[in-house]
């Protein structure tokens, strides 16, 4: 996974995690089992991880638009 | 007793409560970008009228707002909300963010162990602001807020604290939960009161086995309004306040 895109994703992710942005990603990389050089697809599952952890949080209407979002950069990245 | 409708003398902007009854008490609603105490003994509905003023917000006026509750996770609170007639699901401009879970996940210190949460909340809230664009923020609650931070010197740092919060250009609700039911202390620290710029209070009035509600503006800055209490009713259409 590149740095940069790591990155940009925790950054999307802020307004809604807060300081536990990185600590959420780094959660559901290990869940998943991503390391480095991951796929896009792998991308996908990690980013839909976080849009069920972002429901939890603050309502599907809203995790839904973050995942818009991740997914975005996610393609502009990829 | 007559009472005297509060005449507009300013023009600041001003963001209604849509409280029947209320906004007529103090020139036409809150001014825009104030940071305003609500304040209570449990069970004063605090959190219900900070949310009834988002959600009529959102509701009639389109504005966006962001909810942050650090102890009653977000499902429980919907639920009561949708117990006094409020559906969270009716507006998504109103966004409830539960960092209760955050805590739960991964725990209170922070990720690196040694999290300032004045500032972290204040930070969340203008990121959200920014992504968002949001107009109002409600934090539920100090006390809860209070015990995830080790004050040295809580004047100052909560001094710093609403300034950070005013540099939102954001309107603020800070819910302070009052323990001692013999004095008016507004919050912990009794020193919120003089940083806020507004105070609201709500009381509860137990006696003869049934319990009453009563509001007062106990401060307003830049804004002529009633200093009396006004019993507070809670109907499926809303909220309202009854002048004497």
């Amino acid at each position: 996974m590149s740095p940069e895109l790591e990155i940009r994703l925790v950054e999307s992710m802020r307004p809604l995690f807060g300081d536990f942005a990185e600590s959420a990603l780094q959660q559901q990389k290990a869940k998943l089992g991503i390391r480095h050089a991951a796929g896009r697809d792998e991308y996908i599952r990690l980013i839909e991880g976080i849009k069920t952890m972002c429901s939890t949080i603050a309502g599907p209407t809203i995790a839904d638009r973050l995942y818009q979002g991740l997914v975005a950069i996610v393609r502009e990245g990829a | 007793m007559v009472i005297q409708k509060v005449e507009p003398v300013t023009t600041v902007p001003r963001i209604r409560s849509y409280v029947y009854n209320l906004d007529e008490q103090m020139e036409g609603g809150i001014p825009k970008g104030f940071v305003v105490l609500v304040c209570g003994r449990p069970g004063s509905m605090k959190s219900s009228l900070t949310y009834f003023m988002m959600h009529m917000q959102a509701l009639k006026e389109g504005r966006r707002s962001v909810y942050f509750t650090l102890e009653q996770n977000r499902a429980s609170f919907a639920r009561h909300l949708a117990h006094i007639g409020l559906n969270p699901d009716a507006s998504d401009r109103v966004t409830i963010l539960d960092v209760s879970a955050l805590r739960r996940t991964f725990g209170d210190r922070g990720p690196k162990g040694d999290t300032n949460w004045l500032e972290a909340i204040v930070s969340q809230a203008a990121s959200f602001k920014s992504q968002y664009d949001c107009e109002i923020v409600a934090i539920d609650s100090m006390s809860a807020l209070y015990s995830l931070h080790t004050f040295e010197n809580p004047r100052r740092e909560l001094f710093h604290f609403f300034e950070g919060l005013r540099a939102l250009d954001a309107t603020i609700f800070l819910i302070s939960e009052m323990y001692d039911p013999t004095k008016e202390i507004f919050a912990r620290y009794e020193v919120e009161d003089f940083l806020a710029d507004a105070v609201i209070h709500l009381k509860v009035d137990r006696r003869d086995g049934g319990s009453n509600l009563y509001l007062g503006i106990v401060k307003m800055r830049e804004t002529r309004h009633s200093r009396d209490y006004f019993p507070l009713i809670v109907e499926p259409e809303g909220f309202e306040v009854v002048p004497h």
